[in-house]
């Protein structure tokens, strides 16, 4: 029933963009995320396009996959592409009828809106995609741990989400069980009115709320008789470290970032909404 | 009669993922029968007792329980209130305020109230072994392990199935306890006729109560009969499962030349033949 979410969505597969460092692919995400906001006219999506098209062909993801990570997004691209389609006034009215103006400005502006929206998503997707949940963590316990020098708990928060993103699936697993379990007691979970549905999902609830705590005690005592006391003095298994690949990762987002800020500068045009 | 009819289940069926879970399996379990699944784990056999309750439905076959298709929407319903099910750990799914609470919801569920869902509930704990005066108004998370079970038990048992389907009911538990719920398993079919679908993986706890045996394989039936004819044509070493200890105990003194012609006795029997044999000689 509820197999078939997926959670932490990561492709596994051999690739240079899975085996950079994942301290560089937070960081290189960062950069992507400013530049495609940097972007102001379509044109300028050309460069992104292609960037975006050569990485996810290095990664040797499926584009089927990359496009199902599309597909959650699917309602707020048609709410943002209609809102930005008929609220934007500016250039020539096409259509006109009761309070509902068509302009040419609002049509560009919604596909505008609409594929940076889509660059978004796909470059934050690739990220994860690509890297194991226990490396991203892992990764942003190394990015913020200089913040340690003011008190900021790096090692407890990325332990904090290594355990939540461990229990995603043990709890779907469990959760699937007890409904299982309650349905075969004869318990309705589909049908009924709305007050009804809730008040049949108390069986459900409280055992998964339970075992939860269980869980959690359970895991309290396994980590504190392996003697774990946070993140002061404790050494990594999995030593980080930089290649020439993250080198040359490092050199390309910055040659685009460059390319982004100056090819509007050169020609001017290509800077302007029409 | 619960009949498989050539079934198969794929997980994840059309992705790159897909794998049989159980493949092209066909048996019937008659009414009255303590029926015995046996298997390593990830052989398959949680997946094929869901079925017989429709929480998973087969890729390819059918499944009927009374001549119930359980496949169809509108068959499902009443072959489901034939089946009780008892999952892995069944005190994890405990969520009501009290004992007596928690054993009411599947009765009420079923649409008995009143009198009869009394009787029902107090006649449930009786045959658990729980006090009905001292458990109804306990809190169910206030229990021992054991209790919880023998609750959880009782709230199906409650709902009077014909088929009582139990995945491992005896996981973690102590000897004494493991000895306890076989027991009233046997009891169950014996005095009430209830029929008896037990999945384990250990032998030595069914040798004994089982009427009949399957044996699976990745998700293939490599083996179903009594016990005796079970354990004398199949190669159990080879799926990963042990010969259960009496048996054991019986080649071994065969292969010494003390002849114990009935292989199905139990430790004590055998400790019995031993010593009128001693006592003869």
């Amino acid at each position: 029933m509820l197999k078939d979410i997926t959670l932490g969505q990561y492709y596994p597969a051999e690739s240079c963009i899975h085996r950079l460092d994942p301290r560089i692919k937070l960081l290189a995400m960062t950069l992507y995320i400013v530049i495609v906001f940097l972007a102001q006219s379509l044109y300028m999506f050309i460069p992104l396009a292609a960037f975006v098209t050569a990485a996810i062909l290095l990664s040797k993801v499926p584009i089927s996959y990359m496009l199902k990570s599309l597909k959650p997004l699917k309602w707020i691209l048609v709410f943002m592409f209609l809102l930005n389609l008929f609220l934007t006034k500016s250039g020539t009215e096409i259509l006109s009828f009761w309070i509902i103006k068509l302009t040419t400005g609002g049509i560009y502006k919604a596909f505008f809106i609409s594929i940076r929206l889509v660059f978004l998503v796909l470059g934050t997707s690739l990220l994860t995609l690509t890297t194991t949940p226990i490396l991203l963590t892992d990764g942003i316990e190394r990015i913020f741990s200089p913040l340690k020098v003011i008190k900021f708990p790096a090692h407890e928060l990325a332990m904090i989400m290594t355990i939540a993103l461990r229990f995603v699936p043990t709890l779907l697993e469990e959760a699937d069980k007890i409904m299982k379990a309650q349905i075969s007691r004869g318990a309705q979970i589909d049908t009924g009115s709305v007050f009804k549905r809730v008040k049949a999902m108390i069986p459900i609830l409280i055992p998964l709320l339970v075992g939860s705590f269980r869980r959690a005690d359970e895991l309290a005592m396994a980590m504190e008789s392996r003697c774990y006391h946070g993140g002061e003095g404790r050494t990594k298994m999995r030593v980080m470290k930089l290649t020439l690949g993250d080198g040359i990762c490092t050199l390309i987002m910055i040659s685009l970032l460059a390319i982004m800020i100056i090819l509007p500068q050169i020609f001017p045009m290509l800077a302007i909404m029409p | 009669m619960i009949e498989f009819l050539n079934v198969t289940h794929t997980y994840m069926n059309n992705s790159e993922l897909a794998h049989n879970a159980i493949s092209d399996i066909s048996f019937n379990v008659s009414e009255g029968e303590f029926f015995c699944i046996i298997g390593q784990t990830g052989s398959g056999k949680s997946t094929l007792i869901q079925h017989i309750n429709g929480l998973i439905m087969p890729t390819c076959g059918k499944v009927l329980v009374d001549g119930f298709d359980m496949s169809q929407k509108k068959q499902l319903i009443s072959g489901r209130r034939l089946v009780g099910m008892v999952f892995q750990y069944p005190e994890h799914q405990l969520f009501a305020e009290t004992v007596y609470k928690d054993i009411e919801f599947g009765v009420a569920n079923l649409g008995i109230t009143g009198d009869e869902a009394h009787e029902r509930i107090t006649s449930a704990m009786e045959a658990v072994g729980l006090c009905v005066s001292e458990f109804s108004e306990k809190s169910p998370f206030d229990l021992s392990g054991g209790e919880k079970r023998r609750v959880a038990l009782a709230g199906i048992i409650a709902m009077r199935p014909k088929y009582l389907v139990l995945d491992e009911p005896m996981a973690g538990l102590d000897p004494m306890g493991r000895q306890s719920i076989l027991s009233l398993l046997q009891q169950l079919q014996s005095e009430l006729g209830i029929t008896i679908i037990m999945v384990s993986h250990s032998m030595d706890d069914i040798v004994h109560v089982a009427t009949r045996i399957a044996i699976l394989s990745r998700g293939k039936i490599a083996a179903i009969g009594t016990p005796g004819e079970v354990f004398k044509n199949c190669e159990l070493n080879a799926m990963g499962l042990k010969l259960p200890q009496s048996i054991q105990l019986i080649r071994s003194l065969r292969e010494r030349g003390i002849e114990i012609e009935n292989d199905m006795l139990d430790e004590d029997a055998i400790a019995d033949e031993l010593l009128r044999r001693y006592l003869h000689a």
